[in-house]
């Protein structure tokens, strides 16, 4: 049964990937509840399904059995362009590979979302670069992604991820390409937004360092949750 | 020649490559592994890549079978015989009698010591191309029998059969044959088939309108001699005689022949090689022994092979397949500068493992090899087939041309044509992707590894800095020396490539947008200015070559402008989606891509540009012909309606007499007949230009041939009154064109002149002559001069049908003064006809070259022959434009590829958009208005530049004729649609898929 504090709420979440004569099962019956605001780090050796949990959680991949339950409402019975306006409307991503469109410029990949929602156009403008100027890049607003620093694309992907204030924000290890020190800075950026807009945040990641800054470090092993930690 | 540089060339970059392969085995390994990597992939690469191949081969089939349709004839109409020479009467080049005396300057001894061996066979022959009518015996008409067919103009030809076995190389089948006995003959094929001959039927033969009666002893097949066609183009048959039948036929004495034949040393093709200098020694012999009398040499062999010197249809394919070759090569440019921008991050490992710029660039070219080998293959065989299909057609068009002789095109593919065009599309791809290779080898291993743009200003600066300005230098001096050397080709392309080279240097100090844009503008404005230049248009009028090069040049004076300017097309299209928030983002991802790929975007258009350029233009033309001809048909028709031409071996005297004779005609359709005569006139204050080489002609002939040279003709008051020519000047005493006529026809001492004497004819010596000036004419026949005052000019008369220029007096004045130098005597050169207003012209035609049979005089529909002429015109350019449609697929094809290369390069990027909220719609519409822009930007560059090209053909060619400026405008937008929807339907099936994709998927950076 679904419980209203929880934004998230997956239940015996199964997935097999299949190629050829091969099978692997990458999730084997994952249990999870997020709170709203709740920060929550998952974390386990390469291979264990971190990724593929977090796919399978936003809708950006399918399942092959358990639920997902967002806001209470089933993820992956919903129909497609009802999950992809969910997804615009109620989630933000970030990727280690910082996937922004090499075309659109730092300012143009940040209103993008905005713009799909139907936000007029200087609205979307105005908010896209106060969000630039929150993540410190408030001097690179007409810079494609290919003339910035890895950190501070991250910084763009983070914006971007934020700009419509969605009520969850998935980051697939956020400072992988990352130093430390800029790994650090991005982290502290994180935190303070999920302080000040009480997002929920699920964050994959290797490091420990940046895991223990969450509020709750979820651990897997085999595609099933090892442990399950509150900080 | 340039068959064995091409297979050379290929040959050694196969040998080479192969050579290189063996020596390199990590290369050559990782390089066939990048071939199997993505099989779909790589069979869209070999599509793009074939295309050039493709095209060549289909234009080469064209001329192997144009080279097989000419052979076929010269085998079938000539055979052994190279020369043909006869003796012309003076001023009226009537055919004259040999003599033995003559014959025997020109024996096969005497050639053969003139011409150190050269000629292996002479024969005497008595031949004319005559009336001939099959008959049958009717003892209650006049003549003994009725005609049943008849065919116009035949070859009749008397042969001494003996002399057969020793003439040309090779022994004709005629000489195992006995000669036909007096009274009968033998037939060609084809003559039998157009009349329905057998052995045992009767034929008339007409000669001086007296028909002599043969019967038909047996058919033989058009081998050489045995089909004999003494014209080319008109002859339709062969009619053997004994020589003396022939004789007796043609009135001549029994040692009397009117023509020997020659033969050179070789076989029916390898002896036309010595013509040129065997037709030299022949006259030389000839006009040293008779310098009193005309001889004129004919050659038809010569002039059959060589397709009359022009251009081959084969030729003018490959022309016009040269704007979508040059497309293919835009294409293989594009796909392979994206497969290196897909491959950056793994040349740049490569590159970090040690693998050298040589070693990567060779990767590259081995993996191209396979795919233009491959292409190379296929392609060859793809263009054979098509050019298959286009002879197919074509044949179908000359077998249903009644004015055509030929039955259809024998197609022929030589083994060496899929040869040829597969090494010229290998070279053409390899050489395209090595070039390529280089170019995109030279990255930087850090910004390729982590997949960074490399920073501005990297690349061929330098190079680019010292090159260009020598290739600036050297254009330069192209250009002075076309100017020096009056050669239009340099004259154009040298400021062409002055202007692309100045404006990319001045791009790398100024603001590349504003050169470029400004050295692209500069070359339309040339194209056009460049048309005034005098040797330019010479050029242009000899041949397209030159037209299709500069429109090459302004394709890529266009593509300069878009690509520097794209910005601004791109915001006026965003412009458009302002306001409407669901198209907004749509909008602004589908311009990102083409905004920020700029250079491929503008290959991209240039593709459609190229191709669709070369429809336009043809279509432009085709257009603007059908206007011109049009609006010109009834200026060049004069107000007549028939004309019936006097043959000078059947005259006619009284047209209308015969018509009353005739069962065939209905003589009350008849409204006038108008006889005009014709001789040949000198004027004696113009003198010809010098001959180019004047130690070719001696002194002697020099000042007899030295003026001006037109003819004269005898008009009949009723020509001058029903006549619509119209004067460019005339006296002001008349008030109109007509009083002009008249007064002419009146007046002996007055006489009217054509366009040609406006002062601007070299060839007529510059003469103006203007109303009120003295002219003076001399009879070339008796020498005597006579004064004639100018009573106006013609206005030039642009279309192809014409009765009447030189001089035009009254026929009372012609008859007194010029009828000795008339090849007709007193008989009218020709009558023009009008009829009643509710007679059908083409039955009537019909029914008067049915009266007129035994005469064999060509008769003439005017109008008919007009839209017949536009007719063949415009099927041949819709051959033209069909075999250029299909370069339409590069374009439409090269899309495909670039569309399904770019939802592969952007998968990542479509799965953020669709992570984002992009609705799987939007990704449709987004890739479908991207693609849609590049197809319809490039469609519109094409077209326009095609409508330029078009005003340009209509400013050079027409617009001084007084045509009009006409647009096929319902053909232009047909075409341009066929070529969007194909387009669209090409790269919805990536887009489609693109949309499909599921965004954990797309997110997925590795394949």
């Amino acid at each position: 049964m679904s419980n209203n504090n929880y934004i998230v709420d997956a239940s015996n979440v199964q997935k097999t990937y299949r190629s050829n004569q091969n099978e692997v099962s990458a999730l084997r019956g994952v249990d999870l509840q997020i709170k709203r605001g709740e920060m929550v780090a998952v974390m386990g050796p390469s291979g264990c399904g971190k990724t593929t949990l977090l796919n399978c959680l936003s809708g950006l991949d399918t399942i092959d059995g358990g639920e997902v339950l967002l806001e209470g409402e089933s993820i992956h019975d919903m129909p497609d362009r009802k999950r992809t306006e969910l997804r615009r409307s109620r989630m933000g991503f970030v990727f280690q590979s910082y996937n922004l469109l090499p075309v659109l410029t730092s300012v143009q990949n940040v209103e993008l979302p905005l713009i799909i929602g139907g936000a007029p156009r200087r609205e979307a403008r105005d908010q896209a670069k106060r969000m630039l100027g929150l993540v410190d890049l408030g001097n690179r607003l007409d810079h494609r992604p290919m003339e910035l620093s890895g950190g501070e694309q991250q910084r763009v992907a983070i914006a971007r991820a934020l700009v419509t204030t969605p009520a969850i924000v998935w980051a697939d290890e956020p400072t992988g390409n990352l130093d430390s020190e800029r790994s650090g800075e991005i982290m502290n950026l994180l935190i303070q937004l999920n302080k000040a807009h009480d997002q929920a945040i699920i964050m994959v990641t290797h490091d420990d360092v940046i895991g223990r800054q969450a509020h709750r470090i979820v651990r897997m092993r085999d595609g099933q949750i090892e442990s399950d930690e509150e900080l | 020649m340039v068959t064995y540089i091409i297979l050379g060339l290929a040959a050694l970059c196969v040998v080479l490559l192969v050579l290189s392969m063996l020596f390199t085995p990590v290369q050559r390994s990782i390089g066939f592994a990048n071939v199997t990597r993505h099989k779909w992939n790589s069979a869209l690469v070999v599509a793009g890549s074939m295309v050039g191949t493709t095209l060549i081969a289909g234009s080469l089939v064209m001329v192997d079978t144009s080279e097989r349709a000419l052979q076929d004839a010269a085998f079938a109409h000539l055979g052994e015989i190279d020369i043909t020479v006869r003796a012309l009467k003076e001023v009226t080049f009537q055919i004259d009698p040999l003599t033995p005396e003559m014959v025997a300057t020109i024996s096969l001894d005497a050639l053969n010591e003139a011409t150190e061996g050269q000629v292996d066979g002479v024969m005497t022959a008595v031949e004319r191309d005559l009336p001939v009518v099959k008959v049958e015996t009717e003892p209650n008409s006049p003549l003994g029998f009725r005609p049943v067919l008849a065919e116009p103009e035949v070859t009749v030809l008397g042969l001494d059969f003996a002399s057969l076995k020793d003439f040309g190389s090779s022994e004709s089948p005629l000489a195992a044959l006995a000669p036909p006995v007096s009274g009968q003959a033998y037939v060609s094929l084809s003559l039998a088939d157009e009349l329905e001959l057998a052995a045992g039927d009767d034929i008339a033969v007409y000669y001086q309108n007296e028909p002599s009666i043969y019967r038909v002893a047996q058919v033989l097949e058009d081998d050489g001699i045995s089909g004999r066609r003494i014209d080319q183009d008109d002859s339709t048959g062969t009619v053997l005689l004994s020589l003396s039948d022939a004789q007796s036929l043609m009135e001549l004495e029994s040692d009397q022949v009117n023509a020997v034949l020659i033969s050179n040393v070789g076989g029916v093709i390898e002896g036309n090689d010595a013509t040129d200098s065997v037709e030299e020694a022949t006259r030389d012999l000839l006009e040293d022994a008779w310098p009193d009398t005309v001889w004129a040499l004919r050659h038809d062999k010569q002039n059959a092979l060589s397709e009359g010197g022009g251009p081959s249809t084969g030729d003018i394919f490959l022309m016009v397949s040269s704007f979508a070759i040059l497309a293919g090569v835009m294409l293989i440019i594009n796909i392979y500068a994206m497969l290196a921008e897909e491959r950056r991050t793994e040349m740049g490992i490569m590159r970090a493992v040690a693998f050298s710029r040589q070693q990567l660039v060779m990767t590259f070219a081995y993996e191209g090899f396979v795919y233009s080998a491959v292409a190379s293959v296929i392609g060859a065989i793809i263009g054979a087939a098509l050019g298959a299909l286009i002879v197919t057609g074509l044949s179908e068009i000359i077998a249903q041309d009644q004015s055509s002789s030929l039955e259809g095109l024998p197609l022929t593919i030589k083994p060496s044509t899929l040869l040829v065009s597969g090494a010229a599309g290998l070279l053409i791809s390899f050489i395209t992707v090595f070039i390529t290779s280089v170019r995109i080898s030279r990255l930087n291993i850090v910004m390729a590894i982590r997949d960074l743009s490399e920073p501005e200003g990297s690349g061929p600066g330098k190079w680019q800095l010292f090159v260009l300005p020598v290739v600036f230098v050297l254009a330069a001096l192209l250009t002075a020396f076309g100017f020096s050397s009056a050669n239009g080709y340099f004259q154009y392309i040298g400021p062409c490539i002055m202007l692309i080279s100045g404006a990319v240097v001045a791009g790398r100090f100024l603001s590349p947008r504003l050169a470029l844009t400004l050295g692209g503008a500069a070359i339309i404005a040339y194209s056009f200015l460049a048309d005034r230049l005098e040797e330019v248009k010479i050029m242009i009028d000899e041949g397209p070559g030159l037209f299709f090069i500069s429109g090459i040049f302004m394709l890529l004076a266009g593509m300069m402008i878009i690509a520097f300017n794209l910005s601004v097309v791109l915001w006026i299209v965003r412009l458009g989606s302002f306001g409407l928030k669901r198209l907004e983002p749509i909008v602004q991802i589908a311009i990102a891509y083409p905004a920020i790929n700029r250079m491929r975007t503008a290959f991209t258009m240039g593709m459609f540009g190229l191709v669709l350029f070369g429809v336009t233009l043809l279509t432009m033309y085709g257009g603007l012909l059908d206007g011109f001809i049009t609006a010109n048909l009834e200026k060049a028709a004069g107000g007549f309606d028939v004309v019936v031409y006097n043959t000078s071996s059947n005259r006619i005297v009284d047209l209308e007499s015969e018509i009353q004779a005739s069962d065939e005609v209905d003589a009350t359709q008849v409204a006038s007949i108008m006889p005009v005569h014709r001789a040949l006139v000198k004027f004696p204050d113009f003198e010809r230009p010098a001959p180019d080489d004047p130690d070719e002609t001696d002194e002697e002939q020099r000042e007899d041939d030295k003026y001006v040279e037109d003819s004269i003709h005898g008009i009949v008051a009723d020509f001058a009154a029903q006549q619509k020519y119209t004067l460019e000047v005339r006296m002001d005493q008349f008030a109109t064109d007509v009083d002009a006529w008249n007064a002419v026809v009146a007046d002996p001492s007055l006489a009217l002149v054509s366009a040609r004497y406006d002062g601007t004819n070299e060839n007529a010596d510059n003469a103006e002559l203007n109303p009120g000036d003295t002219v003076r004419l001399l009879n070339p026949a008796t020498g005597d001069i006579v004064e004639k005052t100018v009573a106006g000019r013609l206005e030039t008369i642009e279309v192809g049908f014409n009765v009447l220029w030189g001089v035009i007096v009254g026929t009372d004045a012609f008859q007194q003064e010029f009828s000795e130098s008339s090849s007709r005597g007193d008989a009218p050169r020709l009558f023009v006809m009008n009829v009643n207003d509710d007679v059908n012209l083409a039955d009537f035609g019909k029914d008067i070259e049915k009266a007129l049979i035994s005469t064999g005089a060509p008769v003439r529909v005017v109008r008919e022959v007009l839209t017949d002429e536009l007719e063949e015109v415009s099927t041949f350019l819709r051959i033209f434009q069909g075999f250029l449609a299909f370069g339409l697929i590069v374009g439409v094809a090269g899309l495909a590829v670039i569309a399904t290369r770019s939802v592969y390069q952007r998968r990542q990027g479509i799965g953020m958009l669709r992570a984002l909220g992009f609705q799987p719609s939007m990704v449709l519409a987004s890739l479908l208005i991207e693609w849609s822009f590049i197809a319809l930007v490039g469609i519109l560059l094409g077209v326009g530049l095609g409508f330029l090209g078009g005003y340009r053909l209509y400013a050079l060619f027409i617009r001084d004729a007084g045509g009009a400026f006409t647009v096929n405008w319902f053909e232009l937008i047909w075409i341009s649609a066929v070529v969007y929807i194909a387009s669209l339907v090409f790269t919805i099936i990536p887009a489609l898929k693109a949309s499909r994709m599921p965004p954990v998927e797309a997110l997925r950076q590795q394949e």
